[in-house]
């Protein structure tokens, strides 16, 4: 008998988090108690935790990552601290290793769905050296696990470089409290996780993906057009 | 500060809190003034169900709830979440229908219904198959009821049963207000991720009818007996695949059903009704009114999830000489084909771990160490008591007042140390008592 037969399709989350020094206090503090919940979502809803397989990460000056690709019931959640400045080009080398690493973890034959990255940021890439080519790295389309990228921007983040970093889905927080913005965006990723994995449809393809980003608190960006 | 509303019904008037208790893709519940019922609120009035169809609803659910006074879960027919009364807008459309509040024993501990989900999947830690076929019974018994009614429920899924066990088996089939008849067959309706009819996916029907209901129990009893993921609404190299995990170790039987079933998803009257269900399990695991132990532990056999570890003998981990005496590790078995889906990535470990106790200095002996293998060698050494007590009890006594010392240095977590310190106790006494009638009896015959 093949053990893999009849296993729901995996659907790995990747969540790319900003710890840069702007985070400390209310925005960090959100963050570190969304993440219990997000552990809560799948205790609380077997067929969820069976689907998701969710990976931490969080960016600064490096990139790291908190959380590999795991089932997260049985994961501990560690705090996440605030660091120092804003490297996008870090954050996104890493997330492509986390990628690699985590897809490479699942048991040969699980069936996966294409990784979806949530990306949240309330800056701008501060570092020398050129972010863009790390993204073009993560989103080449010859890379097997080349991700769907969702980006949220709150706080002082650039509109532009939010809707450039996203692959369709891009997003601004609406309320002016970064406490609030951080919660509602960590509410918001919670819900997809949720209603993206009860769907029957693959989260790669059009309409497949089900964000919860309320109008009320989010602002949806155009896409850019590639 | 939320305001209470004044919902009118056409059984009643209902004071209905607008906190929104839980809410789905069809309305919300709230709180009413009376305990026992909840208010639903339907999002839309295109979103409700059909006013004809809700009143037979609301005629069974007031018979069995309002004039029976029934207890939920008492019976089939109080098993059902029966919409109990109707609220209709001004033009005429229906805003929200009366339920029964869901019994508090049936939430979990995060505040919600305890779904059928937690019953057939291994990561919930559903409980040991007599559990289990108790508690898949009374879905068929429920089930078997709603279909005697000549009625559809539609969208039997994970969420859609809650359970207990405790104090007794418990199974309540909730969101039933959108029920039909099964004549005619429903054209329109839900279905959820896991649990839909392939005849629905594959168009040959355009709605889940009773034959549905009888598709999600065959995938409940597939994934709730033998708790294997059981994902069996997806077509493989386009065909749709039979169920692949029933082991052979499983009654015949319950396999047939499961193979009648699940094998040829599109042949519907090929499908065990409830009722057959009901039957096989009783005959299987319940004959005569008594559990069959034997029929559950070959259940709790062929469902144990794969063990991602060797398995380790119970031992004095904190002796080192038990650990010096400990077999090297054998290659890890070779596991039972499983119904689980293999481990995933493994969790990182915690940050900190506890220190592990200091190994004692002292000897094997003195740590209880032949006590401990006397308990785990069992009913030879009571025979060998018994034996030793009539036929040498000037030997017996001296030995059993050492295995009363030894037993004080077994551990107290050992679940057998109460009932080996008594049958000591008592070969103590056999050969005390002995040895004082062959003494007495010595003494009066010099």
């Amino acid at each position: 008998m093949e053990t893999t037969a009849e296993l729901y399709t995996i659907f790995p989350v990747f969540l790319l988090i900003d710890v840069s020094a702007s985070m400390a206090g209310g925005p960090i503090e959100a963050v570190n108690a969304a993440l219990p919940e997000l552990k809560t979502e799948m205790l609380s809803n077997p067929t969820v935790g069976e689907i998701a397989r969710v990976a931490v990460l969080t960016f600064s000056d490096e990139g790291r990552t908190v959380v590999p690709l795991c089932d997260l019931a049985g994961a501990q959640i560690p705090e996440i601290m605030v660091e120092g400045g804003t490297n996008f080009a870090a954050g996104f080398r890493e997330l492509k290793k986390a990628i690699d690493s985590g897809m490479a973890s699942l048991p040969k034959g699980t069936p996966v769905y294409r990784p979806v990255v949530f990306f949240m940021s309330d800056g701008e890439h501060m570092a020398r050296e050129d972010w863009q080519a790390a993204l073009g790295q993560l989103r080449d389309k010859s890379w097997k696990f080349a991700p769907e990228v969702v980006a949220f921007g709150f706080g002082d983040a650039n509109r532009e470089v939010i809707r450039r970093v996203a692959t369709r889905f891009s997003f601004e927080a609406k309320n002016q409290d970064p406490v609030v913005q951080v919660r509602e965006i960590m509410n918001a990723l919670i819900g997809s996780i949720r209603t993206t994995s009860t769907s029957f449809r693959d989260p790669a393809q059009a309409q497949g993906l089900h964000l919860e980003a309320p109008a009320e608190y989010f602002t949806p960006l155009p896409p850019l057009q590639t | 500060m939320l305001s209470i509303e004044r919902v009118e019904g056409e059984y009643g008037s209902y004071t209905v809190v607008p906190e929104v208790l839980s809410k789905g893709g069809v309305g919300s519940i709230h709180r009413t003034g009376d305990p026992r019922w909840v208010f639903k609120r339907y999002l839309r009035p295109d979103k409700a169900p059909d006013l004809r169809h809700l009143r037979q609803l609301v005629e069974i659910g007031r018979e069995v709830l309002v004039r029976q006074r029934a207890e939920p879960g008492q019976t089939p027919e109080s098993s059902v979440n029966w919409p109990v009364d109707i609220a209709l807008g001004r033009d005429g459309s229906i805003t929200g229908v009366v339920l029964p509040a869901i019994p508090p024993a049936l939430f979990n501990e995060f505040g919600k219904p305890r779904g059928l989900e937690f019953l057939v999947m291994a990561r919930a830690h559903p409980p040991a198959a007599k559990g289990r076929v108790a508690l898949l019974l009374r879905m068929a018994e429920i089930l078997a009821f709603v279909n005697a009614r000549g009625l559809v429920h539609g969208d039997v899924n994970g969420k859609n049963l809650a359970w207990t066990v405790l104090p007794s088996p418990v199974m309540y089939l909730i969101d039933c207000d959108g029920m039909v008849p099964q004549r005619p067959p429903p054209m329109a309706g839900v279905h959820a991720l896991g649990w839909t009819d392939p005849r629905v996916l594959d168009g040959v029907v355009p709605a889940h009818d009773h034959y549905s209901d009888w598709h999600a129990l065959a995938l409940a009893m597939y994934r709730g007996l033998l708790l294997t993921p059981g994902k069996l609404d997806a077509k493989t190299n386009g065909k749709w695949q039979a169920p692949s995990q029933i082991p052979d170790a499983l009654s015949p039987r319950i396999a047939y059903l499961l193979h009648r079933g699940l094998d040829d998803p599109l042949d519907a009257q090929r499908r065990p009704s409830p009722g057959e269900w009901a039957n096989a399990l009783v005959e299987e695991y319940l004959p005569a009114g008594v559990f069959r132990n034997s029929s559950l532990a070959i259940l709790d056999k062929i469902s144990t999830p794969r063990q991602t570890f060797t398995p380790l003998p119970d031992d004095d981990w904190t002796d080192p000489g038990a650990r010096q005496r400990t077999s090297p590790p054998r290659a890890a078995q070779t596991p039972r084909p499983s119904a689980q889906p293999p481990p995933r990535s493994q969790p990182p470990p915690p940050r900190s771990q506890p220190s592990p106790p200091r190994p004692s200095p002292v000897s094997s002996a003195a740590n209880g160490r032949l006590a401990q293998r006397a308990l785990d060698r069992g009913p030879k050494w009571h025979i060998l008591g018994v034996l030793a007590c009539f036929y040498a009890p000037y030997i017996a006594l001296p030995y059993v007042i050492t295995g009363l010392v030894q037993l004080r240095k077994v551990s107290s977590s050992e679940p057998r140390l109460k009932s080996a310190r008594t049958s000591l106790r008592a070969y103590g006494a056999i050969a005390a008592i002995w040895l004082l009638v062959i003494v007495i009896s010595g003494i009066s015959g010099a």
